[in-house]
């Protein structure tokens, strides 16, 4: 084998790094599939496990590794009015710069393992027009799918704003009896 | 304006044609370039495309929408593996809502680079016309639908918008 220079060797291993294939979330929210790349998802939890506060502009937390996750529902983000309640459909554990985001979601569909060859641009004229980041692809997943990056879909600001008001709450609930956050 | 008297009827020669070609204007006029459409409905109005952009049409496609997009932006579909816009005109050409439906039919066409469909209830025939017979618009067209139109010709009892597709993509564009 040729002797490689460090470039040459960073070159090698991060082609040989790039997986054949990307595992997806399949969701649904309102009339949209959307596919979450498994990368950017630290889990799934059902939308019950969300204890609603009426504090902010989010409809929940979760209690998870020893801290409160803000929980969002991911419909208005998609300019989806109606949005459901938390008593049905699942939880996205998404991953931000900032810290987890719980995205609600109508219901998780499928976890899937897709050729990336399978994953396509969105025409350019699409992207153009949409008034959303984060969402720049899709996949043929018995039909096509539209591929998105959760923490670009909410952006950044967002994110940081449900973080901040998730720490507000555990705030207040370090102040609360006992018991009220279950 | 047209004398449907005058018309002959041909086998279609065009590759994307799907039905036939009407000629239209006498042997007396003078040799311009023809025009050459396929016109297409929404509603109870006729269009027509220019059949050098038109790649195809496509029946009983999957449209998947895409979210925080324009209305006339139905969504994206797979055309033997190639990824394209769908486009409802209805905004655009109507200024009305969206409307399409599946049982419709989609034209496929080309532009500058940009490949899309149109979707509409259905493409009739294509016409061959003397660009003389292109009718200006009425002055009571809402303005932003008539620069998307680049006049009107009649053939027999219809009255078909000649849809000028630079402009439309230009729109498109701009979102």
């Amino acid at each position: 084998m040729t002797v490689l220079g460090w470039w040459g060797e960073m070159v090698a291993t991060e082609r040989a790094a790039l997986p054949p294939s990307v595992r997806l979330l399949i969701v649904r929210c309102g009339r949209y599939r959307l596919a979450f790349p498994s990368d950017e998802v630290r889990g799934l939890v059902s939308a019950g496990e969300v204890v609603p506060v009426e504090v902010g502009s989010f409809e929940g937390v979760l209690w998870r590794e020893g801290g409160l996750i803000p929980a969002t529902s991911l419909a208005p983000v998609l300019g989806l009015g109606g949005v459901k309640g938390i008593g049905g459909g699942h939880g996205v554990l998404a991953r931000t710069d900032v810290g987890l985001v719980c995205l609600l979601v109508d219901e998780a569909l499928d976890l899937v393992e897709v050729a990336r060859e399978q994953i396509r641009d969105l025409p350019p004229l699409v992207v153009r027009v949409m008034r959303l980041e984060g969402l720049t692809s899709v996949a043929d997943v018995e039909g096509l799918v539209l591929v998105a990056v959760p923490a670009l879909l909410l952006g950044a600001k967002r994110a940081a704003e449900l973080i901040a008001a998730a720490e507000r709450v555990a705030t207040g609930a370090s102040t609360a009896p006992p018991g009220w956050l279950q | 304006m047209l004398n449907p008297s005058d018309s002959s009827t041909e086998p279609a020669t065009d590759p994307a044609s799907r039905g036939e070609v009407r000629r239209s204007g006498s042997a007396s006029e003078p040799s311009a370039e023809p025009l050459r459409i396929m016109a297409f409905s929404l509603d109870d109005e006729w269009y027509g495309l220019e059949i050098h952009h038109i790649r195809g049409i496509e029946r009983d496609r999957e449209i998947t929408p895409v979210p925080q997009s324009p209305s006339w932006l139905a969504g994206v579909f797979n055309l033997h593996g190639l990824i394209l816009p769908a486009i409802d005109p209805r905004p655009l050409l109507r200024g009305s809502a969206p409307g399409w439906s599946p049982d419709g039919v989609m034209i496929i066409f080309q532009f500058d680079g940009h490949q899309a469909a149109l979707l509409a209830d259905g493409a009739d025939e294509i016409y061959e016309l003397s660009t003389a017979s292109l009718e200006p618009q009425l002055p009571t067209v809402e303005p932003r639908t008539a620069r998307l139109i680049r006049g009107s010709v009649r053939v027999r009892d219809r009255l078909i918008g000649v849809v000028d597709l630079e402009a439309m993509v230009d729109l498109l564009l701009k979102g």
